[in-house]
């Protein structure tokens, strides 16, 4: 039995607005009223990284609703299909430059759209696989670069740990264009992504263009990943958790699905976030470090419980 | 009363000032730096970057460093501001720094980060050792400790100096394998290789294609060097007993001969001031 859409909603907003303010008040020089905070601090670091935070965790969820609609599984995501190697690989290529969120795209859709290629056919398996390898691989040559390229060695390492300690206001606004542009990209085909659930010949029945909708759903979904990895880097598994829970909380419809799970997807990346910076205080860990430890576990049950259910 | 303070304060002030401030320097990626008046309060983000303030005299100054600045002890009283790969932005906000002083170890992405917030950034990096020295000058001009640093850099090229004569003097030139991770080694425009090269060594690291690379047992046998350092410290741990016991090694000259040393990791790896005593070392355990 799934939530009420109203009754999930309120509580949705209310755990944001809840996360969004632990975020406001962590960090190392202390919660408010603490030890050398200033309201600067709240402005200039805190929220605009706070915002930063919602919008990556949002538009990662996003992407992963997409994907999991086009391929009709809930294993898939944009780091499990390569799309966030791709990326940074490409931007990591060309930085530092203004051109990073371009490369990206270019370096995410080719990543993408390579795995589709050659595994869209085949078994589920075959293009998790397939997905798996290339984002080995994209990732193997990003360690090369770093290597090679030793001279720009530091700043490369930056996409290889990802994180949202440079958060801007800039890298913000940038994002929310972008979460804003694509949810409008999505939200008209709802009804569409809900009928591919059904299998590519009944959507086909229904009147749906099973090929131009999943090329165009696709590209939106490798935007979507390849702007926020331009900002935030490479932080693996959002799309993957968020959706499957949202899912089982407001059920399949995408009506309701996207923006519950691009909501969800800001809860989680801000409360991720909170830990990255504070459990080693004053060190930061990459953010990457705390979604995988919570991702990978996830993953690794689901395909366990797919398993038991088919068996 | 009042008077009185602003004129001490004036006097106080004034041979600041005289010391050449709004002098630009150009820092080791290029940029030129122009600060209107000398830095009070500065966070270094690199153990070699401290290092090299508080040997130009300006480790008062210093009111935040990363977590590896360990050396001289007194930095290890100085708040930490996180790692050098990702510092904690908000920490050194907090600390309101008039210029932050970083190595190449620092993201470019960070630099700017913290550039954005208006606080000016030094970059330190010397590829060589001789740059060392260069950096203690600008680094001086930059923190109006001009004559300290002026002093601190002569002294390290005369130490520099007199190893590179002796060493020149040397009758023969050993081969040497020098470890800072088990099988990992300084290659070619690494600091390492140039410090042995400078001891009056032959690093048969030189070979490789990257200044630190990886080696195998095959390689290092076949090179035969007749001496084996291995770097002591933090991020160390072989022994020289478990370097003798590795597959193949015993027909090594060094092994053999019972030429095995160790040295402090951080004078080896750090461009800083301690690169003088890296040197000498080198040369005793060479030479």
């Amino acid at each position: 039995m799934h939530l009420k859409s109203s009754t999930a909603f309120s509580i949705e907003l209310l755990l944001l607005l809840l996360a969004f303010i632990l975020s406001l008040l962590s960090g190392p020089s202390g919660p408010i009223g603490g030890q050398g905070y200033t309201a600067d601090i709240i402005w200039d670091l805190r929220a605009p990284r706070a915002f930063l935070a919602v919008l990556v965790g949002g538009a990662l969820a996003l992407a992963g609703v997409i994907m999991q609609a086009i391929f009709r599984n809930p294993l898939v995501d944009p780091y499990i299909l390569g799309t966030s190697s791709g990326s940074a690989l490409f931007a990591a290529m060309v930085a530092p430059s203004p051109l990073e969120p371009f490369f990206a795209f270019i370096g995410g859709i080719s990543a993408t759209m390579a795995v589709y290629a050659i595994a869209w056919r085949e078994r589920i398996e075959t293009l998790l696989l397939v997905g798996l390898a290339v984002g080995t691989l994209l990732s193997a040559l990003l360690s090369l670069l770093l290597f090679v390229r030793l001279s720009a060695f530091s700043s490369m390492l930056f996409w290889l740990f990802g994180g949202l300690s440079l958060a801007t206001w800039q890298k913000s606004f940038f994002l929310v264009v972008v979460l804003v542009i694509s949810v409008l990209l999505v939200f008209p085909f709802a009804m569409e992504l809900d009928s591919l659930l059904l299998g590519e010949e009944k959507s086909q029945h229904l009147g749906v263009d099973v090929r131009k909708l999943r090329f165009f759903m696709l590209l939106v979904a490798c935007m979507i990943t390849s702007f926020s990895v331009s900002v935030a880097g490479i932080i693996g598994f959002v799309g993957l958790m968020v959706p499957h829970m949202c899912r089982r909380i407001v059920g399949p419809k995408h009506r309701v699905l996207v923006p519950f799970s691009v909501l969800a997807g800001g809860v989680f990346l801000l409360l991720a976030d909170v830990a990255a910076r504070m459990l080693l205080i004053p060190n930061e860990l990459p953010i990457g470090i705390i979604t995988s430890l919570c991702g990978a576990p996830f993953f690794i049950y689901l395909v366990w419980r797919q398993r038991n259910v088919k068996h | 009363m009042k008077l009185s303070v602003c004129l001490i304060s004036l006097f106080l002030v004034l041979p600041v000032v005289g010391d050449g401030h709004g002098e630009v320097v150009m820092d080791d990626y290029g940029r030129e730096i122009s600060l209107q008046s000398i830095p009070q309060r500065i966070v270094s983000i690199a153990p070699s970057v401290t290092e090299i303030i508080f040997a130009i005299g300006a480790g008062d100054k210093l009111v935040g460093v990363d977590s590896e600045s360990d050396f001289p002890a007194e930095a290890n009283d100085i708040k930490k501001v996180g790692t050098y790969i990702s510092p904690s932005l908000e920490m050194i906000v907090v600390l309101k720094p008039d210029l932050l002083v970083v190595s190449d170890l620092t993201p470019l992405q960070v630099v700017n980060a913290i550039e954005e917030r208006g606080i000016k950034v030094f970059v330190v990096a010397p590829e060589r050792i001789e740059e060392i020295a260069e950096s203690m000058r600008k680094l001086g001009v930059i923190l109006g400790v001009k004559d300290k640093a002026e002093a601190a850099a002569r002294d390290f090229e005369e130490r520099a100096a007199a190893v590179e004569k002796k060493a020149a003097l040397a009758r023969e030139k050993p081969k040497v394998y020098l470890e800072f991770f088990p099988y990992w080694t300084f290659g070619p425009g690494s600091f390492g290789s140039d410090l042995i090269e400078k001891a009056g060594g032959l690093n048969i690291g030189k070979k490789l294609k990257s200044p630190y690379a990886e080696v195998s047992n095959e390689f290092v046998i076949s090179e035969n060097p007749d001496i084996i350092i291995i770097t002591q410290g933090k991020h160390a741990s072989t022994t020289i007993s478990s370097v003798k016991e590795r597959p193949g090694w015993s027909s090594i000259n060094a092994v053999r001969n019972s030429r095995l040393y160790y040295i402090d990791d951080d004078i080896i790896s750090r461009p800083g001031p301690r690169m003088a005593d890296a040197l000498e070392e080198l040369y005793s355990i060479l030479h």
